[in-house]
């Protein structure tokens, strides 16, 4: 029996710590996948391409069976994925269905892999997609039977798989294409692009004679015949003065209101296209600022919003349109190079992009192919495919494989590119998004469509965490260190029993009622009190201060006498503190802010930024005036103070007061006059100052936060301190006392100095908790994720951020990975605050033990 | 004591043998200083203020929660351009009026009296319709029908009377404003979501030109769309009017009501509970039948067999369901059959089915007993039943059932594991680096915020144990896309809490085991007992108040935990509870509605959230006494216990 009760505590003793370590364990096993490296394999290689042309374009499916190629002459063949085989007779695709229309001149492919524009000799272009259908046969074929899970065969011009679930499923290719548009150019089509809108698709194209248009497809019906009939709105764009060759490639973006023209000498010309009427050209920039090479490939990432150029010194680089402040194009748009990945080793050949990320794979000219991030600037692998120079290359659907094609053959790599998106640089330097003015740091998950490339940055959750943590402490940790002390030195036995277990309750307020009445009733009574409110914090401590300076007028016996009624005193103090912040507010804001304290933190009201300052600075010039009085006014008061009264001392004393108050508010001044002088405000440069402490008041903000989250982390400090402080021991307060100290004097020189360390520590519990509390900061803060010190504004705390987007996050994504990462950041934050703390307390505990 | 370095540090520093030497020569002020009375109360002042802030806060709670259910007199109000509102007045403020206010007031105001005026000259009738912009006492020259005569005798044309008036009426309205251009306005609840569109109105007072309480303004609170104000006007059965009377007519829906209900609770039990039953079944089979599948191949005997099986279960169950069916669409044609018709305050017509009325009554006419009646039977609605009109009235049944059932769950698994590690730590473990690195690290776990125990509890527990259990127990579940165990759920949730509240329960039994004295297990030892015989007979026992206290505090913190159970299995509509009367009676695997997620749900996800403030502060009542009641059990139990033990102490 006893061996039994051993074994079994022991092993559920182990499990359970075991268990305990396996949580820090398990976040470390699902977020460090976020940095394994990219793993290509080869998979499989055939000697020629399909179609026995060199192809425009390959495509693969989703399931890895097969694939198609299109020829330059416009020659459709799918083939078998394993061995190159084709499978089914070519489609050729000519403008009209008819053997004698005009053949195929050019082909585009939007970055999703399946749209397409085609070009053909006679000026017009066909829109539509090529694919692949997927079907289950409701019954298998007797030629199918004994096809096993898993395995395929070719079957009615399409490839059959048996699914694990039993069933067949077919892919066969498919093409749908529109009707022909009415010729848009008197030549072939050499060059094309387009982008499809809600009101019907756009495409620019480059002709044979070397002219470049933008076209609006719109379809209508005929009423009468009910037919569809298309018409293009067509509109030519002029080349730039001086130059007589054809661009390159002309490229259209994804809203259809730009069009890029790219010379192979690295010009390229943009053009504003929003008005079909009136294009205008408005930028010329060179994609080689050197001019030491020339462009050899260029394309869209998805979205189209960012151009990658490859040059013939294997450089290859990402632009996109930003809207700087001051630009000197005509649309207030310029075009800057946001990215530049590590180059080939030899001139780029080709180039494609992945239809689900910003990821690329770049050919170069001897047989290199490299697969690189843009956003990241990361090169991710390099594989080689032969010495010819790589021709083509296209990703499979999933981005889980990569075709490659040379002049020699084909070859085909699986892929799991891992997290390229994610490296410890973009979590926590700031990254060049496309579109953004510059880099920033940014968290922003998810998106409205497919092409939104998700930003994980995590500096503003976590500087939002420390900013609610900030805030809460510098409201939570004085007013609980202050309560602990009164109530452990100067409280009596009966009143302390009642009072401590009181605000202990307030630790077993669930967060989420803290959370809700910060958001739901705190927050839109402040917003409309916000001067009475900032007065407040200074009009309690004062009715405080001149509550005692009224006490020490009372004679001493009458103050023994009562003294059991100085803490009500105290209390009933408050109201008035508060009742006066109230009355005052209003005239602060008349006063210092021109009538109206929001406006001028918007940067909008009239009123200077004395005001911000005097109050800013008040705290601090207080200090001040207290080290003048004490260095200067005390040894004064004291070599001739010693034939007065009690009373005559306190009057004095009084007046000191009213001196130095006067005092902090005239360093206030003189000090915010000089830095206005020197031109700082109190509310930064603009509104987006990041370390301006004041500026926009937002409803939830970070002042409500800090206030709320005082209900969480006072008790908890109090509780602590308190400790800490009865642990000093008794006979050194005797003793101190004994030798003619105050209670005062006992208290800052012996006590407090004795429970130093374990009054740190129980400020850095507050500390810990603060940083991982969850619902006060999702309720209240508004959960914009900025990076901002303005007390006025919000925050998006890590907790909140694990909160509500993690039930959204599939699992295994890179969105996934990353709040996991944050989870373990808060793990790691709050392990080494609280293991600091405790290892502070133990010693403090055995220094209070010697004593 | 000198001898002792930290002493000496403290009583010997430098400056303070200064301070001495100089205090013997100071005189009054340097004794008042000494006092340091200013800091003393500053101290003293945080003291208050943290007071007061517990104080405040619970007293705010209690009232608001508290005083949600009472019922609030219903107050008609007429604006001075014409509109009426019916309503209950919820609160007020003082605002800065728009500058355009008045303006637009005095345009509103000049239609309004103009409409009235044109409409009687016109129509010049006799009868005296109710002005509702204008009050008229008699001898007023203003009133209406003076103004009407003086027109109808050719004093005054229609224009400039219409203009005299409403410049009257905004000046009286201007003189409400108070000295700083402040304006008062009040927020009324109206109700009648489905014909104003919303469910409250913010009235400026000085656009008020009366109000009254109307006798017969009867409050419908209803199951879907909020409430309805208004007075009665007939009662249909079967489309036919029995009553026009609002006496009579109130009389004839409390003859009825109690009968429409209970039929609609019959037929919310068969659709719920039968029907449930049956459609529970159907899903069964069917599932037999893609567990077959995928088990024995597509074409085996054994899916032929789950097939057959199905079928036959769905001949039986088409059968049992069209007669429950029929039996529910009887009930239902039966209390269709009772409307009410009422009145707005804006006169329009409105038809309620008196089935959908949970409850009314004229909120004017309650006396004091009617209205406790009132209040008490909303909070029994409140406890015992669901919620109605998405989660934003009615009752928290549903979630205080689910707080319960996870707390309990979690207790069971967190104190046995607590208890043991404890035991493991406090009475086997050797005394050395690893025990007490092992400490600090539980310690640790005590601060490790509550989202990241959320974190894990959805990857491991969800994402990769419930996912192999759903591998090897539920393949047809989850071949149809609906994980059993691989998505949050009661047990995930109870087990993250457990996981969360495991420090709490063991250290709070290492310090009840520590605090049994040495001796005593020595003695036990000297008996002849072995070690395990000691800590059953004498080390547990005298732990015990100690473990009971530790598992108490663990479940108030489990219970007042959102965070990780937004992660793990908390949702906002649950169709089924997660312990109820169908086998096996506990459903470890059902997600499940809870407290103080419910708080942060309404008060934050939903689109009424004025609307269902009230209720929200009534849940955050009712959670804060579970878990204080829970802390005070722990106190009580803790100093009972002790009591028994020390008088037992030899």
């Amino acid at each position: 029996m006893d061996r039994v009760a051993q074994t079994l505590i022991t092993a559920a003793g182990i499990g359970t710590i075991a268990a305990v370590l396996l949580v820090c364990v398990f976040l470390f096993s699902v977020a460090i996948p976020l940095f394994r490296s990219t793993r290509v394999e080869p998979e499989h290689t055939f000697a020629e391409a399909p179609g026995r042309q060199s192809p425009l374009r390959i495509g693969i499916d989703e399931y890895w069976l097969m694939g198609w190629s299109l020829g330059a002459g416009g020659q459709l063949q799918a083939f078998g994925l394993s061995d190159g085989a084709p499978i089914g007779k070519p489609i050729w695709i000519r403008a009209e269905d008819k053997d004698d229309a005009a053949a195929l001149s050019c082909a585009a492919f939007d970055p999703d892999g399946k749209s397409v524009a085609l070009g053909f000799a006679d000026g017009s272009v066909r829109l539509g997609a090529i694919g692949f259908k997927t079907r289950f046969l409701p019954e298998v074929p007797k030629s199918l039977v004994d096809l096993d899970t898993g395995d395929s065969r070719p079957y009615q011009d399409g490839i059959a798989q048996r699914t694990s679930e039993g069933q067949i499923r077919l892919q066969q290719l498919a093409l749908a294409l529109s009707p022909r548009t009415p010729p848009v150019s008197a030549s072939a089509i050499e060059q094309i692009d387009f982008s499809v809108l809600p009101e019907g698709p756009v495409f620019c194209a480059r002709s044979a004679d070397g002219r470049i248009s933008v076209n609006a497809v719109h379809k209508r019906t005929n009423l009468l015949t009910d037919e569809d009939a298309i018409d293009v709105e067509t509109a030519e764009l002029p080349l730039p003065e001086g130059v007589t060759t054809p661009p390159r490639k002309v490229l259209i973006t994804g809203t259809a209101d730009n069009v890029y023209a790219i010379w192979s000498d690295g010009r390229l010309v943009r053009y504003e296209t929003r008005d079909l009427s009136h294009p205008r050209q408005v930028e010329a920039i060179r994609l080689t600022p050197q001019n030491d090479a020339q462009i050899t490939a260029a394309d869209f990432l998805l979205g189209k919003a960012t151009l990658v150029t490859g040059d013939s010194l294997g450089r290859v680089r990402a632009w996109f349109s930003t809207k700087p402040a001051r630009a000197d194009t005509r649309d207030g748009v310029k075009l800057v190079m946001g990215h530049e990945l590590p180059p080939c080793e030899g001139p780029v050949e080709s180039l494609t992009v992945s239809s689900r990320s910003r990821l690329i794979a770049v050919g170069d000219s001897r047989g290199h192919v490299r697969l690189e991030y843009v956003t990241s600037e990361r090169s991710l692998a390099e594989v080689k495919v032969d010495d010819a120079p790589v021709r083509l290359l296209a990703f499979a659907p999933k981005e889980d494989g990569l075709v490659a094609a040379t002049d020699k053959g084909v070859a085909l790599w699986s892929l799991d590119a891992g997290y390229p998106e994610v490296t410890l640089a973009t979590l926590t330097r700031p990254v060049w998004y496309e579109t953004y003015n510059a880099p920033a740091q940014v968290w922003q998950a998810t998106g409205g469509n497919d092409a939104f490339e998700p930003k994980f940055g995590l500096w503003p959750l976590v500087f939002g965490t420390l900013k609610a943590t900030f805030y809460s402490m510098l409201f939570g940790a004085p007013l609980a260190l202050l309560a602990a002390i009164y109530t452990s030195e100067f409280l009596g036995g009966r009143a302390r029993a009642r009072i401590k277990p009181l605000i202990e309750t307030m630790a077993s307020l669930p967060s989420v009622v803290l959370g809700f009445l910060a958001g739901l009733v705190i927050a839109p009574v402040i917003e409309t009190i916000v001067p009475a409110t900032i007065a407040s914090f200074f009009t309690v401590p004062l009715a405080m201060l001149s509550g005692a300076f009224l006490w020490q007028m009372l004679s001493s016996s009458t103050a023994i006498r009562f003294a059991r009624w100085r803490f009500v005193c105290m209390i009933l103090l408050l109201p008035l503190g508060l009742l006066a912040a109230y009355g005052i507010g209003p005239g602060i804001e008349r006063w210092l802010f021109d009538g109206d304290l929001r406006l001028w933190l918007d940067h909008q009201g009239d009123g200077a930024a004395i005001g911000g300052w005097v109050i800013l600075l008040l705290p601090l010039s207080s200090v001040a005036s207290l080290l003048f009085m004490v260095r200067t006014v005390h040894p004064w008061l004291r070599g001739i103070s010693g034939a007065w009264t009690r009373r005559q001392a306190a009057s004095v004393d009084f007046l000191k007061f009213l001196v130095g108050l006067a005092l902090a508010v005239a360093i206030a001044l003189c000090v915010g006059m000089l830095l206005i002088g020197f031109g700082f405000d109190p509310r930064g440069v603009s509104r987006d100052s990041e370390w301006a402490l004041v500026g926009t008041y937002v409803q939830r903000n970070a002042m409500v936060v800090g206030f709320m989250m005082g209900f969480a982390i006072v008790p908890l400090i109090y509780t602590l301190a308190d400790d800490a402080l009865t642990t000093v021991p008794a006979h050194l307060r005797s003793a101190s006392l004994a030798a003619g100290a105050t209670p005062w004097q006992t208290l800052t020189r012996i006590v407090i100095p004795t429970a130093m360390s374990g009054l740190f520590a129980a400020v850095m519990i507050g500390f810990g908790r603060a940083v991982g509390e969850t619902m006060i900061v999702l309720m209240a803060a508004g959960n914009t994720p900025i990076t901002r010190m303005n007390i006025f504004e919000g925050f998006r705390t890590l907790s909140a951020s694990i909160a509500v987007e993690l039930p959204e996050a599939a699992a295994g994504t890179t969105h996934y990975r990353t709040l996991f990462l944050a989870a373990l950041t808060l793990f790691v934050m709050t392990v080494l605050v609280n293991t600091g703390a405790e290892v502070v307390r133990q010693r403090f505990r055995r220094r209070a033990y010697e004593l | 004591m000198s001898s002792d370095p930290p002493t000496t540090s403290v009583f010997e520093r430098e400056p303070r043998r200064a301070v001495w030497q100089r205090r013997r020569r100071a005189g009054a002020h340097a004794t008042l200083l000494a006092h340091g009375e200013p800091l003393v109360w500053l101290a003293g002042g945080a003291l208050a203020v943290a007071l007061a802030m517990v104080v405040g806060l619970l007293g705010f709670i209690f009232v608001q929660g508290a005083s949600t259910f009472w019922p609030a007199p219903l107050t008609r109000v007429r604006m001075l351009n014409g509109d009426v509102y019916l309503g209950e007045e919820t609160r007020q403020q003082s605002y800065q009026p728009d500058f355009d206010v008045f303006p637009k007031l005095s345009t509103d105001i000049a239609n309004a009296i103009r409409n009235e005026l044109t409409d009687t000259v016109a129509s010049s009738s006799s009868s005296p319709s109710p002005i509702p912009h204008l009050p008229t006492p008699d001898p007023d020259p203003d009133s209406i029908q003076a103004i009407r005569q003086r027109i109808a005798q050719g004093d005054i044309s229609i224009d400039s009377a219409v203009e005299q008036l409403t410049q009257k009426l905004i000046v009286a309205a201007k003189a409400k404003l108070d000295s700083d251009g402040l304006a008062v306005r009040r927020s009324f609840r109206t109700g009648n979501f489905e014909i104003a569109q919303t469910h409250f109105h913010w009235l400026d007072d000085f656009a008020i030109a009366s109000q009254d309480n109307p006798a017969w303004a009867l409050v419908l609170e209803r199951l879907s769309k909020g409430r309805f104000y208004g007075t009665p006007v007939a009662f249909l059965i079967d489309g036919k009017s029995v009553a026009t009377e609002p006496g009579a007519v109130w009389a004839k829906f409390q003859e009825y009501h109690d009968a429409v209900r209970d039929r609609w609770r019959q037929q919310i039990a068969l659709e719920r509970d039968e029907l449930g039953a049956i459609a529970r079944a159907d899903d069964a089979a069917r599932l037999a039948v893609v567990a077959a599948g995928l088990k024995y191949g597509l074409d085996s005997t054994e899916r032929a067999n789950a097939l057959a099986a199905q079928a036959n279960q769905q001949a039986q169950s088409e059968g049992k369901a069209a007669a429950i069916t029929a039996e529910i669409k009887r009930l239902h044609d039966e209390n269709d059959r009772y409307q009410l018709q009422l009145q707005t305050a804006d006169g329009k017509d409105s038809t309620q089915y008196v089935a959908e009325i949970v409850r009314a009554y004229p909120a004017n006419q309650l006396s004091t007993a009617g209205k406790w009646g009132v209040y008490f039977s909303r909070w029994k609605e409140f406890l015992l039943d669901d919620p109605r009109n998405a989660n934003s009235e009615g009752g928290v049944f549903p979630a205080i059932w689910g707080t319960i059932a996870m707390t309990l769950i979690m207790t069971l698994m967190v104190v046995p594991f607590g208890v043991l590690a404890a035991l493991y730590l406090r009475e086997y473990a050797k005394v050395g680096p690893i025990t007490s690195a092992v400490r600090i690290s539980i310690n640790n776990l005590a601060g490790v915020p509550s989202v990241v125990f959320g974190v894990f509890g959805l990857g491991f527990f969800c994402y990769v144990l419930g996912a192999h259990i759903d591998q090897i127990f539920f393949p047809a579940e989850l071949a149809e896309h609906k994980p059993v165990f691989g998505t949050g759920g009661l047990l995930w949730a109870s087990l993250t809490l457990a996981l969360l509240t495991l420090p709490v329960v063991i250290v709070a039994t290492e310090e009840a085991l520590a605090a049994v004295p040495n001796s005593m297990r020595e003695g036990s030892y000297a008996c002849g007992a072995s070690k395990w015989q000691t800590i059953r007979r004498i080390v547990l026992p005298r732990a015990l108040p100690g473990i009971m206290t530790g598992a108490i505090l663990a479940m108030a913190r489990g219970a007042g935990e959102v965070a990780p159970l937004m992660l793990v299995g908390v949702v906002k509509i649950a169709p089924d509870l997660p312990i109820d009367r169908v086998f096996p009676f506990v459903h470890l695997q059902r997600s499940f509605l809870h407290l103080g997620f419910g708080i942060y749900d309404l008060g934050f996800q939903s689109q009424n959230s004025e609307a269902s403030k009230p209720l929200v502060f009534t849940m955050t009542l009712l959670l804060i006494a579970i878990i204080t009641g829970l802390n005070v059990a722990a106190i009580w139990l803790r100093n009972r216990l002790r009591r028994r033990f020390l008088s037992a102490q030899f």
